[in-house]
């Protein structure tokens, strides 16, 4: 099968001014290669600075590469004018950020169905239910966002990815700002984004349990993937991660 | 402390630069008044300050209340930080009160600098050519009280942006939890209540005057003001509610719009703050030459011989060039103010796949909505003061009535409030593809 993502020999690196006129370059990511196939879940894990997000961003277009290419569906998104980047986005991605997810003038149902409107597509009352109802929330459509708890507003963006058919969700510490009731909501919906809905997922995480619920887990470190696994236990990602530094 | 007032000051630089781009019109403005004190023609400060001391008042307070509100974030990591809330609220008094100040004195500086040449041009007038043998004097030693009525309208107009900032637990604004709904304090509901009074007194002053005798409808021209005034002391209930009225009307198809109308129903503290100079401007400017309208309809219709209602062009500039600086100023100012809570809408919009080209069609609907409903709470102060005048001077309602002069104000109004927002906008999507930020 033809893998829904590939990332090959992707670099990046940032500018950073010193406030003293002396600009320095720090590299960020130095040769990441990444597949990701249909209805398979990837968890990227490493220490903080190891470029996860940055890999995420890249991935998903947010974020232009120095060198290297991304496919997404086929289509190649890695430094792709912003016009066409926003048509794969709005096609085949779904977003869920640690948090400030959604757009705080509208409503919660209104972030649901904003992907398929912009898609032009939009959603019929029934969908937006169900969608609602998926993660539990399908009383909640009228609701003001900043009215939510962090997991609720985690639940909602969830919803959106789920209403706007994104084939691949990208998920940047998406149980970061919740508490473990929350959080393990969060992650059994997230799985059930693949196993139900069959759609890939690819989460950056630096919670070892969270991670090791995907399929597979990339250990990111220096600047490149130096380890992976297959359905591991947290203690094995921890393991792979003191072998690695 | 010092140091964390300065960072702060440097990170949320649009903000600050868009309130002192505020202090330095008023300072020009108030430069103008000090200089006629100076050169000892102090009555044309009457007529000056009439219309202009509303319109500062109006834009200073919004712009005030806009600076302490689009930084309510940075405020509530302060207290997080240990900054107890009193010492928040006093701090951003004491920022409002430098920022004002300072561009006050900037303000005053550009009038010093730029009076000998434009003095010929402001009389210009055959009626004002004494005026042309007056010898200029800037009148430096009065700058400073020019300085210091800025600094403390802005103190004024922030004080209850301040004191919400300091009282509002830290953790309502990390969350964005804020009520964004818009009330109307005692202050305002009493000066409402004022200049309501004051708007039926002269109008029941001109049904009981023959516009002919000597002085009786010289108050007329203060009855835009005072209706302007109204409208802007009841703008935190009556703009939103004229925005969700007529906005409401308009289908919903286009993502741009739709987009934009709800931001701009969301965001009131900004939307406010740029629609309330363009009304005052715009309300004030066809509110007066309604009524001058209605004056000129009367004397054609009663043949009064030797009288005319026409504005020169030195009193036009005296008595609207103040309230259309500020209405100008004003309402760009506020647009660039809110730049950093703007890249963020724009991230989280291209996170969702819009494209460049909705989210920038969607800021300049945000112009489009905020020009309209200023416009349109213009155009019902030319309405009612044209009228009143009419009726009172027993002419058919509304003859006389000129929105066209406001129709400019607004209009120039929008071009920058597109300007404004348009180009930061455009700009995010240029050298970097935007990133939703864990911050507002």
């Amino acid at each position: 099968m033809e893998p829904l993502v590939i990332a090959r020999n992707l670099h990046k690196s940032f500018t950073i001014g010193n406030g003293k006129g002396k600009d320095k370059q720090i590299q960020v990511l130095d040769g990441v290669s990444l597949d990701v196939q249909p209805g398979e879940m990837v968890s990227i894990v490493g220490p903080s600075g190891s470029g996860k997000s940055t890999l995420l961003y890249c991935l998903s277009g947010l974020e232009p590469v120095d060198a290297g290419s991304v496919e997404i569906a086929g289509k190649r998104i890695e430094n792709a004018r912003p016009n066409a980047a926003a048509k794969i986005r709005r096609e085949h991605i779904g977003f869920i950020f640690q948090s400030y997810n959604l757009v705080p003038s509208l409503r919660a149902g209104e972030n649901v169905a904003l992907p398929a409107r912009l898609a032009g597509h939009p959603l019929t009352r029934k969908q937006l239910k169900d969608v609602l109802g998926k993660v539990g929330l399908a009383d909640r459509a009228k609701d003001k966002v900043s009215n939510m708890s962090g997991g609720e507003q985690q639940r909602i963006a969830i919803a959106r990815a789920l209403a706007s058919h994104a084939e691949i969700v990208f998920a940047d510490e998406p149980t970061g700002a919740l508490d473990t009731k929350n959080a393990n909501e969060v992650l059994r919906l997230l799985r059930a984004v693949t196993d139900e809905a069959g759609r890939s997922v690819v989460m950056v995480t630096h919670n070892l349990e969270a991670a090791s619920i995907a399929d597979r887990v990339v250990v990111l470190r220096d600047r490149q993937i130096v380890s992976e696994l297959s359905h591991p236990t947290p203690e094995q990602i921890l393991e792979k991660m003191e072998v690695s530094r | 402390m010092i140091k964390l007032i300065f960072a702060d000051l440097r990170y949320n630089a649009a903000t600050w630069a868009g309130a002192f781009v505020v202090a330095v019109a008023c300072g020009f403005l108030g430069g103008w008044v000090a200089s006629f004190f100076a050169m000892g023609q102090g009555s044309l400060n009457y007529t000056v300050l009439a219309f202009t001391i509303v319109a500062a008042i109006a834009v200073v307070a919004a712009i005030a209340n806009l600076t302490v509100s689009a930084q309510r974030r940075s405020y509530a990591l302060w207290q997080l930080v240990g900054v107890s809330p009193r010492r928040v609220s006093n701090i951003v008094l004491a920022q409002l009160a430098v920022v004002g100040a300072l561009g006050a004195l900037c303000g005053t500086a550009i009038e010093a600098a730029t009076i000998t040449p434009l003095f010929p041009l402001v009389f210009a007038s055959p009626a004002y050519a004494y005026m042309l043998d007056v010898p200029i004097n800037v009148g430096v030693s009065l700058m400073p009280w020019v300085w210091v009525a800025v600094a403390i309208t802005f103190v004024l107009g922030g004080i209850r942006g301040a004191k919400a900032a300091g009282k509002t637990p830290a953790i309502v604004y990390l969350r964005g939890a804020e009520d964004r709904h818009k009330k109307m304090t005692w202050a305002r509901i009493v000066m409402f209540a004022a200049l309501a009074i004051a708007s039926v007194t002269i109008a029941m002053s001109l049904y009981t005057t023959d516009p002919t005798s000597d002085g009786g409808w010289s108050a007329s021209l203060f009855l835009p003001v005072t209706i302007a005034a109204a409208l802007a002391a009841a703008a935190p209930i009556f703009l939103p509610g004229l925005l969700h009225a007529w906005s409401a009307l308009l289908p919903n198809r286009l993502n741009a719009w739709y987009l934009a109308r709800h931001k701009a129903l969301y965001d009131l503290d900004a939307g406010g703050a740029t629609e309330l100079p363009v009304v005052v401007g715009a309300g004030i400017v066809a509110g007066v030459f309604s009524l001058l309208g209605v004056l000129q309809g009367y004397i054609n219709a009663h043949d009064l011989e030797g009288m005319n209602a026409t504005l020169d062009s030195t009193s036009a500039i005296l008595l609207l060039g103040g309230p259309v600086l500020l209405a100008a100023v004003g309402s760009a100012a506020s647009m660039v103010m809110v730049f950093r809570q703007r890249i963020n809408d724009v991230s989280l919009l291209s996170a969702v796949g819009a494209s460049p080209g909705t989210v920038v069609a969607s800021s300049a609907c945000e112009a489009v909505v905020h020009a309209v409903n200023s416009a349109i709470a213009a155009t019902l102060v030319g309405l009612v003061t044209s009228a009143i005048v009419s009726t009172a001077a027993g002419m058919s309602v509304f003859s006389g009535l000129a929105l066209g002069e406001g129709g400019i104000v607004v209009a120039v109004g929008f071009v920058l409030m597109l300007l404004a927002s348009v180009i930061p906008t455009a700009l995010t999507f240029l050298g970097h593809h935007p990133i939703p930020s864990r911050e507002t």
